[in-house]
């Protein structure tokens, strides 16, 4: 023990030295309640602040013996010395016990048996791997705990790291210094009298009352009523922060990191390194909103390839397609080869349906990376998906195929599951491969796939299956008959093969007369170990269309039974809100009768609610193949679309349903928005990025309520909007009605100083001339004062001036009509004057 | 699996009693504070020079330092404060440290503990520190106000004083949120909301708290370890607060001896190493639950504690290792000093392979 230098006793080091003392002696677990309590000696000790230095040193040398001196077993718990026994130790189970034995062996109080020890040790682990008792302490590692190469490996890099940090140190001192750095900084707390001009626009939240910066102590903390002080603040935020939040997420926390520009490159790859970090932090903790937050703050600072990439992985998580899209083309644009990228947009065109995108991501990946397993998964799950697209359109050899795909997909599930090392997988993944080649037509590389997957698995059903196919597709028919009789040795069940032996018997005889069977190969014996049914005799033909038969009734009385219960299920839950659960039921319920119609648009309005708009489309149109004319098909279908932006699409749906049915209002409602939407989206080209539009439609069940919905829907106008799109929503449809009492209490409900605002990108001729007839004939009786100021704001929205250029004869005669009605009214809040100055920018 | 191993890298013998280590940000080099045997206090800089830890500064002070942080200066000043057996707060510039640029007769008695935020490009808003201290108050100070600190807190008169061992912040995630974490002698934790000026949190941990730290300053609070003189640490999930309940926590007997630090990874803050009385180090992992909250039967939500694993433990010494510091540059640097009379510089290795 190296003893202290220090000559004089400091309050701090004899406190130290204190700690020391308790720590050690705290080693025996059961005597915690001592120091617990209170801890009175530690503060006797503490005070006593004339102790020489020398006692110190003598505590320390007591406390160093304490651990030897103080057994830490009793009496009353001692474990008998015949416990410590192989046998005993072996059978026990009893992991609190079994630390206890393992204690006194180590103390060595009974003698020293390290290889009970050990055995205890190891028996232990095996009970409870992350017992306390089996933390062994060790020393530090040094160059002998390394091989040669890993310790020359940690010295590389702690020299490179070393010049590296160097020279950015040496630059970093020759950066010029910013004082715009420091005129940035928010003020120092609670002296507002600091803030210049610009700053005070900046939202104040600094509650201190006082306006000098006073400290405040404990009695004012205790008087410090925290609900009032939240109601205040609260009440702040609510003033002055706009009624409209677009982004909910995070509210609190900046999309942007404010950093000076004046900042250098080097100080902006640090931060924005630095915010990576967090956001990398926040994705393990599966935090994602975070994390894609503190990723777009990264890119604030300085964009990088590998925030761009973070961050769409996150958004993929978060089935925000469209941005984790965005993001991925960013990445691409600054680097076209990168691998994450590619496989991350493969992913989002697998999401949203664009399965030919998807792939033609995927072989960009393995073009670079052969062996890359993630991107080798999807794209055979993808391949599968394809093939099983195509034999749909193509409706052909329905029977075997469809039972096949179905097997193989619960395969490619199995994958997912337990990785790719294994070769029964391989097989899997070449066996499928196979299959799509089959489908494809292209019968020589489903037959060298087959064979692939036939030298990793040798006597698999389906490759041989498969590659008999292949063979006869090829005409090689003595091939073929090879395969085929092997597939019927190893199951003799499968009909399919029974078929194709006596198709091939009959074409062999034709090709080769009598003696065909001499000329072909040999037929490999199958071992038993590979043969699945042998034993069972094959049912005769009619037995086993009786059990098919019998089979069927009951599936389809099981069906009966349960179908009406899940679709209920499903309706009670899309009543309650519950949208994941419903879409499970109905996915349940189609899973027993493919064909029903309502079942797929209940689930489309599941998918609509939960945004994932590519399914719902695609569920509307398996709808709209049962059943041509559906039209709640069609106007969700044209909501889904609208939620992928596909707003032609969308139009030409809502077109649908009117023709159908010129009634549905809500449609038309929709159709005129959409149309506004197309136009914009027409002008503003492809470049920005709209917000997924969040639907609002309540709706319950699907065949009680529908009709009355589709009545009463447009007279429910949302009349406190809390955003432009509400207040539009609702204006176009109070305006579609021609319903301007709806539309003045629309105008009531909202403030004057945020119409122009909400109105900025939908004035147009109609909606200013229907604004001034709710104004005149419901709004100016009730509340003149409100007109005023709402004609006071509504002239400095965006596209006044030009609307005001348009305006037909009817606008300006209302216009007219409403400011005389105007001066007439008398009102302490503004003058005739006023109001002819007012009606002079109008009119 | 392959586990981190902690490399003792650099071990440098010195010639007074070392109280505090801190690496300067962006640099290869590394402060010592401590205090000569003739009661004077001392600045060291060392720089590591190939595999060696080469002093290029020394500094005598009147009075002996016992902390010191560069979280609120800017990258490019790189000014370190310190607090001193006196009370005496001071930012010196290492360029020129005879004389302090910032100067103030903080507290009473010793300050026990600094922290700094806002600087360095770590959590928005203004540069503050805050520091605790013997005499009970802890204070928050801003380099650009003269002698008084900006927010005080301290026990009612009356009452009695209890030693502040510990300060830190946390919650600067924007301009206005800001935490400040104490934690005293008897154990007590309180949470100080800078913004609200309110006191949002306390507890009781029954031992004295040696060291407080969140996981991170800059983000929505997310998790806090509080070490103790008994050798236990809580990790607290502070996502989640209830009314009554407070915050989940999960506690961890490590140490069969007191805990001095507890440092976060700054590149993983889920993991982090805690320093004991016995000259150790452990090594540390946080494990979240599936989900960080429930509600509870008044439909309230309350956190969920995850669970801690050790990763690897080291000895170094047999007398405690006072102060612990990771590089914010290199993942798995790091420097520790003990009452060994003795700096460590360390490597952790496999750090990323967690």
């Amino acid at each position: 023990m190296q003893p202290l230098k220090t000559t004089e006793p400091s309050p701090f080091l004899l406190n130290t030295e204190h700690l020391c003392l308790v720590a050690i002696e705290t080693d025996d677990f059961h005597s915690n309640g001592l120091w617990a309590a209170g801890s009175p000696t530690a503060y006797r000790l503490t005070g006593s602040e004339n102790l020489p230095v020398s006692n110190t040193v003598f505590i320390k040398a007591m406390s160093g013996g304490a651990a030897h001196q103080n057994p830490v077993w009793d009496s009353s718990r001692k474990v008998p010395a015949e416990h410590l026994d192989y046998g005993y130790i072996e059978k026990c189970k009893d992991v609190k016990y079994l630390e206890k034995i393992l204690r006194v062996l180590r103390s060595g109080e009974e003698g020293v048996y390290s290889h009970l020890t050990e055995f205890c040790e190891s028996h232990l682990e095996k009970l409870q791997p992350k017992s306390r008792a089996l933390r062994k302490e060790t020393s530090a590692a040094t160059a002998a705990s390394f091989s040669k190469d890993e310790w020359s490996q940690i010295l590389q890099e702690l020299q490179t790291w070393e010049e590296d940090t160097k020279r950015t140190d040496m630059l970093l001192k020759q950066d010029l210094f910013d004082d715009l750095v420091k005129s940035k900084m928010p003020p120092v707390r609670g002296s507002r009298c600091l803030v210049s001009p610009s700053q005070s626009l900046f939202p104040e939240a600094r509650k201190n009352p006082s306006k000098r910066a006073v400290p405040r102590g404990y009695r004012e903390w205790d008087k410090f009523d925290v609900e009032k002080e939240c109601d205040n603040i609260d009440g702040d935020v609510l003033k002055k922060d706009p009624p409209a939040i677009l982004d909910t997420q995070h509210p609190k926390l900046k999309q942007e990191a404010d950093v000076s520009s004046l900042l250098s490159q080097r100080q902006k790859l640090l931060l924005a390194n630095r915010e990576k970090d967090k956001g990398n932090e926040a994705f393990r903790a599966k935090d994602f909103k975070e994390a894609v937050t503190y990723y777009s703050r990264s890119l604030s600072i300085l964009p990088t390839v590998g925030a761009y990439n973070n961050r769409a992985q996150a958004e993929i998580n978060l089935s925000r397609w469209h941005d984790a899209m965005r993001d991925c083309q960013q990445v691409l644009e600054l680097d076209p080869d990168n691998k994450k990228a590619l496989l991350r947009r493969a992913t989002v065109h697998n999401h949203m349906g664009n399965v030919q995108l998807a792939s033609e991501d995927l072989r960009g990946v393995l073009r670079q990376d052969p062996y890359n397993i993630a991107a080798t998964q999807l794209l055979s799950k993808i391949e599968e998906k394809m093939s099983e697209c195509q034999l749909e359109q193509e409706q052909r050899s329905k029977k075997i195929f469809i039972e096949e795909v179905e097997e193989e997909n619960s395969c490619s599930m199995k994958e997912l599951q337990t990785g790719l090392d294994s070769p029964q997988d391989l097989c899997v993944l070449y066996s499928n491969r196979a299959a799509c080649f089959l489908k494809d037509g292209n019968s020589q590389d489903c037959i060298q796939d087959c064979t692939r997957a036939l030298e990793l698995q040798p006597f698999s059903l389906k490759p041989l299956l498969r590659r008999a196919m292949a063979y006869e597709s090829l005409e090689q028919y003595r091939k073929a008959y090879v395969d085929y009789k092997t597939v019927l040795q190893i199951d003799s069940s499968v009909q399919a093969a029974h078929d194709s032996v006596n198709r091939i018997t009959r074409m062999l005889i034709e090709q080769d007369g009598p003696e065909w069977r001499q000329k072909l190969p040999e037929i490999p014996l199958v071992p038993l170990s590979a043969q699945q049914h042998r034993r069972e005799e094959p049912p005769s033909a009619e037995v086993l269309q009786a059990r098919v038969e019998k089979a069927a009734r009951e599936a389809e009385r099981r069906a009966d039974v349960l179908f009406p219960a899940l679709k209920q299920e499903g309706n009670d839950f899309v009543k309650k809100g519950q949208y994941r659960d419903a879409f499970g039921k109905y996915t349940e319920c189609l899973k027993l009768k493919p064909e029903e119609c309502s079942i797929y648009t209940n689930r489309a309005l599941c998918l609509l609610k939960l945004e994932r708009f590519g399914e719902a489309k695609q569920d509307c149109d398996a709808a709209l193949r049962l059943e041509p004319a559906n039209k709640k098909a069609f106007y969700r279908r044209a909501l889904a679309n609208k939620g992928l932006q596909d707003f032609l699409a969308c139009s030409s749906d809502l077109q649908e349903v009117l023709q159908l049915d010129p009634s549905v209002q809500e449609a038309q409602k929709e159709l005129e928005e959409v149309t506004v939407l197309l136009r914009q989206s027409l002008a503003d080209g492809s470049k920005e990025h709209r917000r997924t539009v969040l639907i609002r439609e309540v709706d319950g069940d699907e065949d009680t309520t529908a009709v009355q919905s589709n009545c009463t829907g447009a007279v429910s106008i949302n009349q406190k909007p809390t955003s432009a799109y509400d207040f539009g929503q609702s204006l176009n449809a109070a305006r579609c009605s021609g319903n301007t009492e709806a539309c003045a209490e629309l105008l009531a409900s909202t403030s004057p100083e945020q119409l122009p605002r909400y109105l900025s990108t939908q004035l147009d001729g109609h909606t200013l001339s229907f604004i001034m007839q709710a104004l005149d004939s419901h709004l100016l009786e009730k509340n003149p004062n409100l007109v005023y100021q709402h004609l006071h704001h509504l002239h400095t929205a965006d596209r006044f001036t030009v609307v005001q250029l348009l305006q037909d004869m009817d606008t300006h005669h209302h216009m007219t009509q409403l400011f005389e009605h105007l001066s007439a009214v008398e009102s302490a809040e503004f003058t005739k004057n006023d109001v002819q100055n007012l009606a002079n920018k109008y009119i | 699996m392959t586990f981190p191993q902690v490399i003792a890298h650099i071990q440098k013998s010195l010639n007074y009693t070392v109280f505090d280590s801190k690496w300067i940000p962006c640099s290869a080099k590394f402060i010592c504070l401590g205090n000569y045997p003739r009661g004077t206090g001392v600045i060291q800089i060392y720089e590591l020079q190939h595999g060696e830890a080469q002093l290029i500064k020394e500094v005598e002070k009147p009075k002996p330092l016992k902390c010191g942080t560069f979280g609120a200066t800017s990258l490019q000043q790189r000014h370190l404060a310190t607090g001193d057996f006196d009370g005496n707060l001071n930012i010196w510039n290492l360029e020129s440290p005879e004389v302090p640029v910032y100067t103030a007769k903080a507290h009473k008695e010793i300050v026990n503990s600094i922290d700094g935020v806002g600087g360095l490009g770590i959590g928005d808003g203004a540069p503050e520190i805050v520091t605790g201290s013997r005499d009970g108050t802890v204070k928050v100070w801003d380099p650009r106000q003269k002698d008084l600190p900006v927010a005080n807190m301290e026990p009612v008169e009356g009452e009695t004083k209890r030693d502040c061992w510990t300060v830190a912040f946390g919650h600067a995630f924007n301009d206005e949120d800001r935490c400040v974490c104490a934690g005293y002698d008897n154990g007590d934790i309180k949470l100080f909301d800078l913004r609200n000026m309110s006191l949002r949190w306390e507890t009781n941990i029954k031992n004295g708290v040696c060291c407080v730290e969140f996981d991170r300053k800059d983000i929505d609070m997310n998790k806090l370890v509080a070490t103790s003189l008994e050798g236990k640490f809580h990790v607290f999930d502070m996502r989640t607060q209830h009314p009554v309940k407070g915050f989940a926590s999960v506690s961890e007997k490590a140490h069969k001896s007191t805990i001095w630090q507890v440092r976060h990874l700054p590149q993983n803050r889920d993991i982090f190493m805690t320093a004991g009385g016995a000259g150790n180090l452990h090594l540390w992992k946080y494990e979240y639950p599936a989900k960080r909250s429930k509600q509870d039967s008044d439909g309230m939500d309350v956190g969920v504690a995850g669970s801690v694993s050790l990763l690897q433990n080291a000895t170094l010494s047999s007398q405690p290792i006072s102060s612990l510091d990771w590089s914010p540059d290199k993942q798995g640097l790091c420097v520790c000093s003990g009452f060994d009379q003795s700096v460590r510089v360390l490597i952790v290795t496999k750090l990323n392979l967690v």
